[in-house]
């Protein structure tokens, strides 16, 4: 799956297998995967709950689980992260690769002021003095209108709207300006006027910084809206992978044409059955059972990720 | 008219010495019709959920009036509101955390049927349990779990399965797809809309998520702090909202090209 672009792409991620050992049986929560991201690029990751999309940010960051296996290769900017030191690591997490982790209820430390779990991100890497940190802090804070900059430093996360702590969550991860921002579900169970504003507050904080985005959704709105790029995710294996307007217009596999009948603006057509545990996968293609199209090849063989047109992958036999 | 809600307010004193009234719901007046949709929308924090609980008499209101059936449910008694209660219910935003979690799916499910004596026997029992999950879409298979071994679209359906044992003629659905997949969500309120179809059921749909209301109701009503600002067909709300608050509210949708969307298509 390389795309034919002429830079070389800033995160690259080739047959990566994520599983976990419960008890006796395997999880696999992210198989197989291979992707590029490109500097200044949105690719945004769309899919249900539980196929594996978080794992696959957590994976980038290798923040995982004592009892998970990890194999394959991440390159990010020429370094294997797969084999990358604790202390080499340490410092691409919120330097280079920022993380906006999903919910903001529970993602700040109730015990610390907002101000200095920002500033802690600026200290540490940036090896600004508090002063300096602080200064910054209020910078970002305003950028991101947050009202009363300097004021809200001061204040523990409950006393902020939910609004306001994804702002200071949006601006921890930007703080160091990395290369490479991973947003997980940043929209869930907010409501319209918040999912708008959180959606052009990423966009504009991306082209400040000139980052590249991976995006995590499962609301096809939003990553029509921000991503250059999408890829589709389904029990663990990416689907389909295409530009933006490629996926929307031009749907090749049956889930993520199901997935977009879904939408409230296009039917509300549900797709039938649940999508399978990761520990029980089953035959031939994953998403044979649930498919409107499925002929007896689906649930024998298993289909390969194919291009199917420009820069346009396919993980079908009916494509 | 099934269910009339006229000047309804709710009203929360803040502060212990310089006491000061906050207006949750401020003047509230609608109706829901048998059969009918009402979507209710508005940020977070408008409201919307406070009218939910007035209308059930789960949270008393400072002054006004909410009459099911012609009946006055404002100062009735608690046991005669139990009873009326079988009629209308609620299925709540957080499906896990609706459902008790050290209770099996089939007692969860057993316990309505059994409060209101609405089986006989034991087998009957049996069977209504088995009916109900069945028409929600669940196999025997989840009737032995715990809350916590379901997903949140599973979790969802046996709260509406236990909706569903009592029979009600009218149910308040508040934000119950606002954390579920848009898949699932897609499949959550094809349920709801069936079942209300099938049993004629007047439904309050509360929700922030403006593509969903318009998708699912057949009248909007607009609430922004506390009031409600406008109220109207769903053609009337989303096509020529006349004020400003909805004007706003409107703009936030997301726009996705043009070409992809297929509009006015109800949810079928």
């Amino acid at each position: 799956m390389v795309t034919k672009q002429t830079t070389s792409p800033l995160l690259a991620i080739r047959g990566l297998i994520t599983h976990f050992q419960v008890k006796e049986t395997i999880v696999k929560a992210v198989d197989d995967v291979s992707l590029d991201i490109y500097p200044q690029e949105v690719l945004a990751l769309v899919g249900e709950t539980g196929c594996g999309k978080s794992v696959l940010a957590l994976s980038i960051l290798r923040l995982l689980p004592k009892n998970s296996q990890i194999e394959g290769s991440i390159r990010f900017n020429g370094v294997e992260i797969l084999e990358a030191s604790e202390e080499e690591l340490r410092k691409l997490r919120g330097k280079e690769i920022g993380m906006i982790p999903q919910s903001q209820a529970t993602s700040l430390n109730p015990l610390l002021k907002v101000g200095w779990q920002v500033r802690e991100v600026l200290q540490l890497h940036k090896t600004l003095g508090k002063f300096e940190a602080r200064e910054k802090v209020v910078k970002l804070f305003t950028r991101l209108q947050l009202p009363d900059p300097a004021k809200k430093m001061n204040y523990y996360p409950h006393q902020l709207s939910g609004g306001m702590r994804q702002r200071v969550l949006v601006s921890m991860g930007v703080a160091c300006q990395p290369k490479l921002i991973l947003v997980d579900e940043p929209t869930k169970g907010l409501d319209a006027v918040l999912r708008k504003e959180v959606v052009t507050m990423l966009g504009e904080e991306a082209a400040e910084n000139r980052s590249s985005m991976l995006l995590i959704t499962h609301d096809f709105s939003v990553a029509a809206v921000l991503a250059d790029r999408i890829a589709v995710m389904y029990a663990g294996e990416i689907v389909e992978m295409g530009s933006a307007a490629e996926i929307l217009e031009k749907p090749g596999h049956p889930y993520t044409q199901s997935l977009l009948d879904s939408l409230p603006g296009r039917g509300f057509k549900p797709i039938r059955g649940f999508s399978p545990s990761l520990s029980s996968l089953p035959a031939g293609c994953r998403f044979q059972p649930r498919c409107r199209d499925a002929c007896p090849d689906c649930s024998a063989l298993h289909p390969k990720i194919a291009l199917t047109g420009a820069n346009h992958y396919v993980r079908c036999f009916l494509c | 008219m099934l269910i009339e809600v006229k000047n309804l307010v709710k009203e929360y004193s803040v502060g212990i010495f310089n006491k000061s009234g906050v207006r949750a719901v401020d003047d509230v007046n609608f109706c829901v019709q048998q059969g009918e949709t009402l979507g209710l929308v508005g940020e977070s924090g408008c409201g919307k959920s406070t009218v939910a609980r007035l209308m059930l008499m789960l949270i008393k209101p400072t002054s006004g009036s909410v009459r099911f059936e012609g009946q006055e449910l404002t100062g009735m008694s608690q046991a005669k509101l139990a009873k009326i209660r079988r009629e209308m219910q609620i299925v709540f935003q957080q499906p896990q955390q609706s459902l008790h979690p050290r209770m099996k799916i089939s007692e969860s499910l057993a316990e309505p049927l059994k409060l209101y004596r609405l089986v006989k026997s034991k087998t009957e029992e049996k069977n209504r349990v088995k009916q109900l999950l069945d028409e929600v879409g669940l196999s025997e298979e989840h009737l032995e779990r715990y809350p916590h071994e379901l997903s949140g679209g599973q979790a969802q359906r046996v709260a509406i399965a236990r909706v569903l044992a009592l029979k009600p003629k009218f149910i308040v659905a508040d934000e119950p797809t606002s954390m579920l997949d848009v898949s699932v969500q897609a499949q959550i309120l094809s349920l709801i809309k069936k079942l209300q179809q099938e049993h004629t059921i007047g439904l309050l749909f509360i929700s922030h998520d403006l593509e969903v209301v318009q998708a699912v109701s057949d009248r909007v009503a607009v609430m922004h702090q506390g009031k409600l600002v406008e109220m109207g067909s769903r053609q009337q709300i989303f096509r020529q909202p006349q004020h400003s608050y909805t004007k706003y509210l409107t703009s936030t949708i997301l726009e996705m090209p043009t070409s992809i969307m297929r509009n006015d298509v109800a949810c079928q």
